[in-house]
């Protein structure tokens, strides 16, 4: 049994392990990157180096975190058993826990944080953030509140959506995350609005993720009697129908998260190289209103503002008949602190290691 | 089109060519705006004639010619067609060195402008290559037509006025215009639209009144020559100031130009040099507070010294006084050799240290700027080696990788202004400053890496060089760890994530993971001394492909130099160095293993 151990501990801290996979997460990197041109960032990030699993066709493959917890777990066998923790070989040892720490911290980056963003024009005040890629349809009730908000994910064609204590029912008729509007032939006096002249084909899916228009065609059983209605993304129109005695209606739109605290934007500044349309800077002049206490700060292109754990960046802006709106991005990541600290560890592990290489030279 | 080439002919029969006496000395230091940022005229010339798919040399001829003298500009064969397909989709005839003139091309694009019609009807990214230059070159014909019209206010109009005894500009005959119109008007009301019915005086005021109208509508598109300052960053056109009636406030200024368009026409260089000079002066007193004049002298200089290709020849010559050496030792040309190269390096710091001094930021945000900044940091290193072990190899590696870093910048550095402004997100000189001086230092350790591995496999030296090679590794491994952390941090403040697997961010960690397989490959044991120097020697590809490479995607959130034209000299230099290391590796491996 002792044996077996070690014959297993020296088999994970062997360094073939590292000089086998080092090549496969590169071939990751060359391809996935490559895959960017023709697929987007967004799919080629999912498919290439976020999924644990990649399908080719029948056959499942490791992805590519498979491979960097592979390279993780020799290392931390290696610092464990293997390494002489001698004074010659700080430099090493500092370096690889390095390397540990930025690992660990894009485990967390991974699996916690979360990237929405914030668009709104000058005087709005708001604490509501939009996910940037998920999508989730919403029950709203007569006062707009949300009654039930299902993922757009979860979402199955020809699927019933469960919804507890609801005095009707949804079943999805169409479903497509890119959409492609046809003409309806067949419509009848159960096709209500927009759906009475609208179809939904699945289309092909943009190279950015933000371009793709999700739409559901959905089938909604109220006491036996059925309405068809159409949901498209981010359409201010929405479907309306009663049930119950009350009036409901639909919203499909990206993911709504509220944050702890609200926003105003009091000014949107940009400025532009003279001559040219090409920005020099942008900034957005914000309120932060937190309770009874508010206070102003400025967000700018590399100048974000941070609280409560969220941060808020100068993304973009749009431009609009009634004025620019200010787009922030708003991202919320546990494992923020882990590069900084793990930057600088690795860089300490280098010049150490070569400070200890020139003495013994 | 049709009638602007009309317009031109008005400019045709006036005595005119551009005069060996006149200079360009004080015109070419006229500050002018031109995309973003104050810049001498010279500049401008250069960037415009290089945008037009020339070369810049004798750029402030051509545009002074351009500029006085429209009619002779737009013959001037200066518009490079490289794609044979536009020249045939244009039926174009052949010409020496695929150079057009702008009636040329001009006249062929309105004979074929429904193949311009179906090219815009298209999705962008469907286009053709073919099709990209048409619309480019399409375009460009319009930013020189733009041009063409710049002083067309003060050109002396060959129309016969009865009320001018001579030749006179748009300018000077304002105010004769609503004099003209009357009488246009009256014999209108008189004679009707029958022009045979029209005295000859009648005709030539019909004339008159038509050519300024159409005259005045071109100036509204006038925009291109912004020499005239305002009270904030802005600089307008002179027709932009003479259709908003501001032209009062620039009488001085109008009338040298008005002078100095006479002097041209009479060929009267004495005159047409004291107004120039005249011109200059009285531009740089009205500009605002915001104006840095030491920047626009030192931009002369720098147009005037070309500071990198003195380098490149200083290298070029030290590698030929190398390789003379070797074929005849009794010259021992080390020390010449060392000055050269020396001084070759000094040329390149001036280089970029005016380049800093003009735009007021790292020298690192171009891909141009990267290589030259390359360049410099791999000379000096290199050079620092030398002094440090006297090793004569240094001196090679130091004139070949500055030669070439030289011809890679050079290349690209064929389209508009290479001193560019930056778009927001890049115009931080702290990031500019770390990250990516840092990244460019790991990529000229890389390429010092790579050259002196290839310098290891092609000679079997009685030495081992692998204690060197394992240095610069660890070195290069450092600077692309830190570069990419720090870049990583950068991405951080700016977009809210550490890592986006964007295409640069991936080239940059390719980069560190080849390194780290590098280096550890002998560790454990995987790899042997040769296969270690053939895995150093390909770190020049795993650069190319990073630094390059992924500028082909046209893909990400590093939207700068991207280029199109660079993935046949890639591909060649990847399949080339697989092959040489290839090849390289087997045979040291046979020699000494």
């Amino acid at each position: 049994m002792h044996l077996n151990f070690k014959t297993f501990s020296n088999a994970l801290c062997a360094p073939r392990i590292l000089h086998y996979v080092l090549p496969i997460i590169m071939l990751f990197l060359l391809i996935g990157t490559i895959a960017q041109k023709y697929i987007g960032l967004y799919a080629a990030t999912h498919i290439f180096f976020s999924n644990w699993i990649i399908w080719a066709g029948w056959l499942p493959l490791p992805g590519l975190p498979v491979f960097l917890a592979l390279m993780a777990l020799n290392l931390s066998c290696k610092l464990i058993f293997k390494s002489p923790w001698k004074r010659e070989q700080a430099g090493i040892i500092i370096t690889h826990i390095a390397v540990l720490l930025l690992l660990v911290g894009g485990l967390l980056t991974a699996l916690f944080s979360t990237e929405s963003y914030l668009d709104f024009a000058e005087g709005e005040v708001t604490s509501q953030i939009s996910d940037y890629h998920a999508r989730e349809l919403t029950v709203l009730d007569e006062s707009a509140k949300p009654q039930y908000v299902i993922a757009f994910n979860d979402i199955a064609d020809q699927d019933k959506i469960p919804l507890i204590n609801a005095p009707f029912t949804i079943e999805v008729l169409e479903r497509c995350g890119n959409c492609e509007i046809t003409r309806r032939s067949d419509g009848n006096e159960r096709f209500i609005g927009m759906a009475k002249n609208m179809s939904l084909k699945p289309k092909p899916p943009e190279r950015e993720n933000e371009r793709n228009m999700a739409g559901l065609t959905l089938k909604i059983n109220i006491d036996g009697e059925e309405q068809i209605h159409t949901v498209l993304e981010d359409i201010p129109i929405l479907p309306k129908f009663e049930a119950g005695g009350k009036r409901y209606s639909l919203a499909l739109t990206k993911l709504k998260r509220t944050l702890p605290f609200k926003v105003e934007l009091i000014d949107f500044t940009r400025e532009e190289h003279p001559g040219t349309d090409m920005a020099k800077a942008y900034s957005s002049h914000v309120r932060i209103i937190d309770g009874v206490s508010s206070w102003e700060s400025v967000i700018s292109m590399n100048e974000p503002l941070r609280y409560k754990g969220y941060t808020l960046f100068q993304s973009s802006f749009i431009s609009t008949p009634d004025g620019d709106v200010s787009v922030l991005a708003v991202v919320w990541n546990v494992g923020r602190a882990f590069p900084y600290i793990s930057g600088l560890v690795m860089c300490l592990g280098i010049i150490v290691h070569l400070i200890v290489r020139r003495k013994k030279a | 089109m049709r009638i602007f080439l009309f317009l031109l002919s008005l400019f045709c029969l006036l005595p005119s060519s551009y005069a060996a006496g006149i200079s360009t000395e004080n015109l070419r230091a006229i500050p002018v705006l031109h995309e973003g940022r104050v810049k001498p005229l010279e500049s401008m010339a250069r960037a415009v004639k290089k945008k037009l798919r020339s070369n810049d040399s004798q750029a402030m001829r051509w545009f002074t010619i351009t500029l006085f003298d429209p009619a002779a500009a737009e013959q001037i064969p200066v518009f490079k067609i490289r794609n044979p397909d536009v020249a045939n989709m244009l039926e174009l005839p052949e010409q020496d060195e695929k150079l057009y003139s702008f009636q040329t091309l001009s006249a062929a694009i309105i004979a074929k402008s429904d193949i311009l019609e179906s090219i815009v009807v298209t999705p962008q990214d469907e286009w053709t290559k073919a099709q990209i230059a048409l619309i480019d070159l399409s375009d460009n014909i319009s930013l020189y037509k733009d041009i063409l019209s710049s002083l067309t206010l003060f050109l002396p109009l060959n129309i016969d006025n009865e009320e001018a005894s001579k030749a006179q500009s748009f300018v000077e005959l304002t105010s004769q215009i609503p004099k003209i119109k009357t009488r246009v008007q009256d014999t209108l009301n008189k004679k009707g639209e029958q022009i045979d019915l029209y005295s000859e005086a009648e005709q030539r005021d019909l004339q008159v009144a038509f050519s300024l109208d159409l005259m005045a509508k071109g100036g509204e598109r006038s925009s291109f020559l912004r020499i005239l300052p305002t009270s904030n960053a802005e600089m307008k056109s002179p027709w932009a100031v003479f259709l908003a009636k501001q032209d009062e406030a620039y009488a001085d200024i109008f009338e040298h130009l008005q002078t100095l368009t006479y002097a041209y026409h009479m060929q009267d260089f004495v005159s047409f040099n004291i107004a120039a000079r005249e011109l200059e002066q009285s531009l740089l007193q009205a500009q605002n507070n915001d104006f840095k004049q030491g920047a626009l002298e030192a931009e002369l200089f720098y147009n005037a010294l070309s500071p990198f290709k003195i380098a490149f020849f200083l290298y070029a010559i030290a590698m030929i006084l190398l390789v003379s050496g070797y074929m005849m030792p009794r010259l021992k040309p080390t020390f010449m050799v060392f000055t050269l190269l020396t001084l070759g390096a000094c040329v390149q710091a001036i280089g970029l240290s005016l380049r800093m001094y003009i735009l007021e930021r790292p020298p690192v945000s171009t891909l141009y700027e990267s290589i030259m900044f390359v360049g410099l940091i791999a000379s000096i290193a290199m050079l620092v080696a030398f002094i440090k072990d006297r090793q004569l190899f240094w001196l090679y590696l130091t004139a070949g990788l500055g030669m070439a870093l030289q011809l890679v910048g050079f290349s690209h550095d064929t389209s508009g202004d290479n001193l560019m402004m930056l778009s927001a997100v890049l115009n931080t000189n702290f990031w500019l400053a770390t990250h990516v001086i840092c990244i460019t230092a790991a990529y000229a350790f890389c390429l010092i890496a790579a050259a002196l591995a290839h310098f290891t496999l092609i000679l079997p030296f009685d030495r081992d060089l692998n204690a060197k090679l394992k240095v610069l590794a660890i070195i290069s491994l450092l600077l692309a760890t830190t570069g990419t952390v720090l870049g990583g941090i950068w991405a951080d403040q700016s977009w809210g994530r550490f890592w986006g697997w964007d295409p640069k961010e991936n080239g940059a960690l390719l980069i560190c993971l080849w390194l780290i397989w590098v280096l550890h490959g002998p560790l454990s044991g995987m790899m042997s001394r040769r296969a270690f120097q053939a895995g150093l020697a390909y770190t020049g590809v795993i650069v190319a492909l990073s630094w390059f490479g992924v500028n082909l995607l046209s893909v990400g959130l590093h939207s700068y130099g991207f280029t199109n034209s660079a993935a046949t000299i890639l591909a060649l230099f990847v399949g080339g160095e697989s092959i040489l290391i290839g090849a390289l590796w087997v045979r040291a491996r046979k020699v000494s293993p």
